[in-house]
């Protein structure tokens, strides 16, 4: 099990965030004022995400969309900031002028999360809720890395969000926003589910 | 309040049922174990954690079982409060939800001898707390789902005026609204009502939203 994020004692501004951020060697997130680095991740939350950039990459390489890595996402209330697995962009990148580090975007229209034992809940709960604050949002994927299982939740055009799982190895997850899929079992590729256990 | 007398280690539901019986405190059963109402099972810590809500909690509570119990009147539903339980026979997991409405008979778990169990909600009320918000969003709502009856979900933001709807379409699939504000009604489809938002938040008050870092 990877150990629980750990937070910073102090709380610090969004911008004195943003100046460390630029300075540090791993990742942290930004939440309510706390600095909370991010818990390593295991074999599987690590094949995952390869599997998932390879796959969106070549579906993607000739429209305007993309998928990005590295890149924070930036919030209308900057009381928080998240890195996700994986994010893809349609169009021009929106880089947040009020971040002095320019390494946080606006504008995801889809966002992925494989998720971590310990951050389950969060991912699929108060973190989406938060991800559901930007204008440009459509699609939300959560991968889970101890079994064959992929949700997704969709923003239809009345509004309304519909959530879909898929299991399996068979078949694909349809990403309804950007009009690609992804083979279930390529998103699992070397996955095997034992991994899981052996978080770093 | 005084720490809770609970069992530490895993127990069978029968065991929960006895103890619960006996106990003044409410108890959800989560896996073997009996976690207070109110507090996260993955996070819930025996000696240091204290179960029940806040006022704010307790009075929208009061206030959605009020609006959805005066307009249920007359009609094949019924709305209940936090004292019964939802359970599915041979589950691992029994919750008080905040408040539900049941169509038509209510349907008992016949291993609970005190009829406090029921199987057969229509519709689950669950006001967040933050310290339980992750749970009741996600764990809880997983467990719930699978409960054939089941077919809306209602989360209620107390910090800020915001329901997160969840709706079991025709087909099956799951899909979501989200209502804010305190003006206009929530529709409660598979039941058939609509409740005044103004009524879901009487009395309460929320900081103006924060748009500065």
């Amino acid at each position: 099990m990877s150990a629980a994020p750990t937070q910073s004692p102090v709380r610090v501004s969004y911008e004195e965030y943003c100046r460390l951020e630029a300075l540090a060697e791993t990742k942290h997130d930004y939440d309510n004022g706390r600095v909370v680095a991010m818990a390593g991740g295991s074999l599987s939350h690590g094949r995952i995400i390869s599997n998932i950039n390879g796959e969106c990459r070549a579906r993607l390489k000739s429209g305007p969309c993309e998928i990005l890595s590295e890149f924070r996402i930036s919030f209308p209330r900057r009381t928080y900031s998240h890195y996700s697995d994986g994010m893809i962009v349609c169009g021009q990148p929106e880089i947040d002028p009020r971040d002095s580090s320019g390494q946080s975007l606006t504008n995801p229209k889809v966002i992925v999360e494989v998720l971590s034992p310990t951050t389950a809940d969060f991912d699929r709960g108060t973190k989406f809720d938060r991800y559901r604050e930007l204008p440009s949002f459509r699609e939300y994927v959560v991968v889970f890395q101890d079994r064959a299982e992929v949700q997704t939740s969709f923003k239809q055009d009345d509004g309304t969000w519909l959530l879909r799982t898929f299991t399996g190895l068979a078949g694909d997850v349809p990403l309804t926003s950007i009009g690609i899929a992804l083979p279930l079992a390529e998103i699992y590729a070397r996955v095997t589910f034992d991994d899981a256990k052996d978080e770093s | 309040m005084t720490a809770d007398p609970i069992p530490t280690g895993l127990i069978s539901y029968d065991e929960y049922l006895r103890l619960e019986a006996l106990s003044e405190q409410r108890h959800d059963f989560v896996d073997g174990r009996m976690i207070p109402v109110g507090c996260d099972p993955d996070t819930y810590n025996p000696a240091v954690d204290m179960a029940g809500g806040s006022a704010e909690h307790s009075r929208i509570v009061s206030n959605l079982i009020r609006e959805a119990g005066n307009r249920l009147k007359g009609k094949p539903c019924e709305i209940f409060d936090p004292n019964f339980r939802i359970g599915r026979p041979h589950s691992r997991r029994t919750h008080y939800p905040d408040a539900t409405i049941v169509c038509g008979a209510l349907v008992f778990d016949e291993r609970d001898q005190s009829r406090q169990t029921f199987l057969n909600p229509t519709v689950i009320f669950e006001v967040l707390s933050p310290t339980t918000e992750s749970y009741d969003r996600v764990a809880k709502f997983d467990a719930y789902r699978e409960l054939d009856t089941l077919r809306e979900y209602v989360l209620v933001y107390q910090t800020r005026p915001e329901i997160l709807n969840f709706f079991r379409e025709p087909g099956g699939v799951w899909t979501f609204r989200v209502t804010t504000g305190t003006e206009g009604g929530l529709l409660l489809r598979s039941v058939d009502i609509e409740l005044s938002l103004a009524e879901v938040y009487d009395r309460m008050t929320f900081p103006p939203a924060d748009n500065a870092a």
